[in-house]
């Protein structure tokens, strides 16, 4: 699969505060960079994750990198790449004109899970590499009533890569 | 049991504060009625919050401890956004407080409410809108540490009404900011002292992370041990005695022509603690071009923002420098090093002025010189800024760190005036100069009377030339001498005024008027402002044009 050079991929652990988020954001704003995805979870009652992803050229990269590391409520900033960790985005479609061929080609190609809605309409709920729900949208651009993505989440395999080596 | 209010108080005392600027009002009155029984905190009660943050940003120059204000909800906070920026910008240590509208009214339009949280996220280092006792202790706690350490930066906290009335027992368990300073590793350290020792025309240049780190005399020993010119940025400025012969003084758009060309001509440029502003280094491509340049800076996203280092060092100023000191003992020896010889003299020659002390009207250059000899080494200097800054810049030496004070990167007019009332509340048996111009002048002149009620006496020299001077000589060099809205007229009496607001106000028009003036201001020790007529088209040279290289230095019209 294409890698855009300058899509960028980062996971932040930050203090589960009011105003983080606009923080984070702000950082961002001022310098024009536009947030493709962003996505939060709680870890614990102080921490929480946020994955980000932007595109940016890797000489402005690193400066932000440092930016987001000296912020007070930011607690760790590590970057993710499609080719050694793990990215995944959920997506959610609604289907016309489908009957229960599409359904198990979904289910087979994409490894979805569908359910039948009506005769035609078909629910589709992917967890994907974002590049995949991509490829999804395109083949059956024609068919899809409405859709939702969740925006992309990063599980980074850092940890494991040095215990290998 | 214990009140958010008192909490507030006794967390402030806990962290050394005994004195606070600011100007109350209804979201914040319950700390007030708690202050009132503080006797060992004292207020000062400024006349606009903007000019009370100057005067906590003053104090917290002038002593590296932090510097608090405090001021009500809505437009007594927004009021505080141009202190807290300009304190951001220099990386200054100021805890600012204000009041907020109950937790229950918040977003609710209620009187005096402003989102100032959002407002504050890109003016501080951080900030904190604590909801309940919790998180206003950790919040204070944690404001202190956080402004204080590594490179040091304001940290806001808006405090709602009922959270300063809340009653309970408080616990700090909602974060702990802690912040290890980085440590270079003994092969950057040897590497870079290597590069150095083998340099035949090094620089240093100072900037203010120098001075916040307490390195001045490792760099003076660093300077005289490798016989490399000292220069400066405006931050930096004092970080060398300015009498010192390894000093050429500031580098940037108004620094000396010795300190401009030493950098030009360096073979390595060791920039310790500065951000390389374009004020500093004119067009980037240009700045030292035949130099391998090292960069030591505590702030790790500084190394590489602007200029690419050859090297760049992650560490504080005085642990970084006392390293490769050490490492070079062993490589060089004392004033053998480099090869700058005589050229030295000249560069330092080079940046000389004639001063006229006889022409009428004065040149403005002259009344900051002649201003040097009522300074003593322990007192302060403030400035405005524009021309009157840049003035202070080129014509007065600073003996020490943190004696020159004045607004680097916001470029505030009307820092100079009330961050002068703060470092007198600091260092009450020092005397404090505002160096200003009439422009600036304008705009905190109504924080005299503070300078009179608190009996803070500063001495407030105006270099008054009824114009925006700086703007005026852009449109003169850069926009065909088409004056536009710089013409302040001189209608107004600076001295009457100053007397209205309780202070002495002379107004001088030749030197020897002003040496009496200055001799009578420092005998009665009250506050003085003198109004000094001078040149009106007067230009500060030398100067780089706006995305001019160093090389393109102007330095007569």
């Amino acid at each position: 699969m294409a890698v855009d050079e300058n899509k960028r991929f980062i996971v932040l652990r930050v203090l589960n505060i009011p105003g983080v988020m606009e923080r984070i954001s702000s950082i961002f704003a001022r310098r024009g960079i536009n947030i493709d995805t962003i996505t939060v979870g709680v870890i614990n009652g102080k921490t929480s994750q946020i994955s980000l992803t932007f595109n940016l050229p890797e000489d402005k990269f690193e400066n932000i990198v440092k930016v987001l590391e000296k912020n007070p409520c930011i607690l760790e900033v590590k970057i993710g790449s499609l080719e050694s960790d793990v990215i995944r985005e959920a997506f959610v479609a609604v289907l016309r004109d489908c009957d229960t061929n599409v359904s198990d080609y979904i289910r087979i190609r994409y490894r979805a899970r569908t359910t039948l809605l009506s005769e035609s309409k078909l629910l589709v709920e992917l967890l994907a590499d974002p590049r995949v729900v991509n490829e999804f949208k395109e083949e059956f651009t024609d068919r899809i009533e409405s859709f939702s993505r969740s925006g992309v989440m990063i599980h980074t395999l850092n940890h494991y890569r040095k215990l290998k080596a | 049991m214990v009140s958010g209010a008192k909490l507030l108080v006794d967390k402030l005392r806990e962290n050394g504060v005994k004195t606070i600027f600011g100007i109350p009002g209804g979201a914040v009155l319950p700390f007030f009625d708690e202050l009132y029984k503080a006797e060992d905190i004292e207020f000062i009660l400024a006349r606009h919050e903007q000019g009370a943050a100057h005067m906590a940003d003053g104090y917290a120059r002038a002593t590296g401890r932090a510097g608090v204000v405090v001021t009500t909800s809505g437009p007594g906070a927004t009021n505080l956004a141009t202190g807290v920026a300009n304190a951001y910008l220099d990386s200054s240590p100021v805890i600012s407080i204000s009041g907020q509208v109950s937790t229950s009214l918040i977003g609710y339009d209620a009187f005096q409410e402003a989102n100032i949280f959002s407002m504050m996220i890109g003016l501080t280092k951080m900030n904190f809108l604590p909801r309940n006792l919790d998180e206003l202790s950790s919040a204070i706690e944690n404001a202190f540490k956080i402004a204080l350490s590594g490179r040091p930066g304001p940290v806001h906290i808006d405090i709602p009404r009922d959270v300063q009335l809340m009653e309970g027992e408080p616990m700090n368990n909602i974060f702990s900011y802690s912040y290890n300073p980085p440590v270079p590793s003994d092969e950057e350290i040897f590497l870079v002292s290597r590069i150095l020792a083998d340099a035949e025309r090094p620089v240093i240049l100072a900037g203010g992370g120098v001075i916040m780190s307490g390195a001045s005399s490792e760099l003076i020993a660093f300077a005289e041990l490798l016989n490399a010119p000292v220069v400066t940025t405006l931050m930096g400025k004092g970080s060398i005695p300015e009498d010192h012969p390894l000093s050429l003084g500031c580098v940037g758009m108004h620094g000396k022509l010795g300190a401009i060309k030493a950098v030009q001509e360096s073979d390595v440029l060791l920039a310790v603690g500065t951000r390389f502003s374009d004020r500093t280094t004119g067009k980037l491509s240009g700045f030292a071009p035949r130099a391998k340049k090292i960069h030591v800076d505590i702030d790790r996203s500084e190394i590489g923002k602007l200029l690419k280092p050859d090297i760049g060092i992650v560490g504080d100023a005085k642990h970084v420098l006392s390293r490769i000191y050490s490492n070079l003992l062993k490589m060089v020896q004392k004033g053998k090093a480099g090869r700058w010889g005589e050229r030295l003299k000249q560069l330092k020659k080079e940046s000389e002025f004639l001063y006229d002390y006889d022409a009428v009207p004065v040149k403005p250059s002259t009344v900051v010189k002649v201003l040097n000899d009522y300074v003593a080494p322990g007192d302060f200097v403030t400035t405005e800024v524009g021309q009157c800054q840049m003035y202070a810049s080129l014509h007065f030496l600073a003996k020490r760190p943190r004696q020159f004070i004045s607004s680097g990167g916001l470029g505030t007019m009307g820092f100079g005036l009330p961050a002068a009332i703060g470092v007198k509340a600091a260092f009450r048996e020092q005397r404090v100069f505002d160096i200003a111009g009439d422009g600036s002048f304008f705009m905190t002149c109504n924080q005299l009377p503070v300078s009179v009620d608190y009996e803070l006496p500063i001495i407030v020299v105006v270099l008054n030339n009824y114009f925006l001077g700086m703007v005026r000589q852009w449109q003169e060099l850069f926009y065909g001498r088409r004056y536009m809205a710089v013409d302040l007229k001189g209608k107004a009496d600076i001295a009457r005024v100053s007397e209205g607001f309780g202070a002495k106000g002379f107004k001088a028009t030749r030197i020897s008027e002003l040496k009496e003036v200055l001799q009578i201001a420092i005998k009665q020790n009250e506050t003085t402002v003198i109004d000094v007529v001078v040149e009106r088209e007067d230009n500060v040279f030398p100067m780089i044009p706006p995305a001019a290289t160093l090389d393109e230095v102007i330095v007569r019209r």
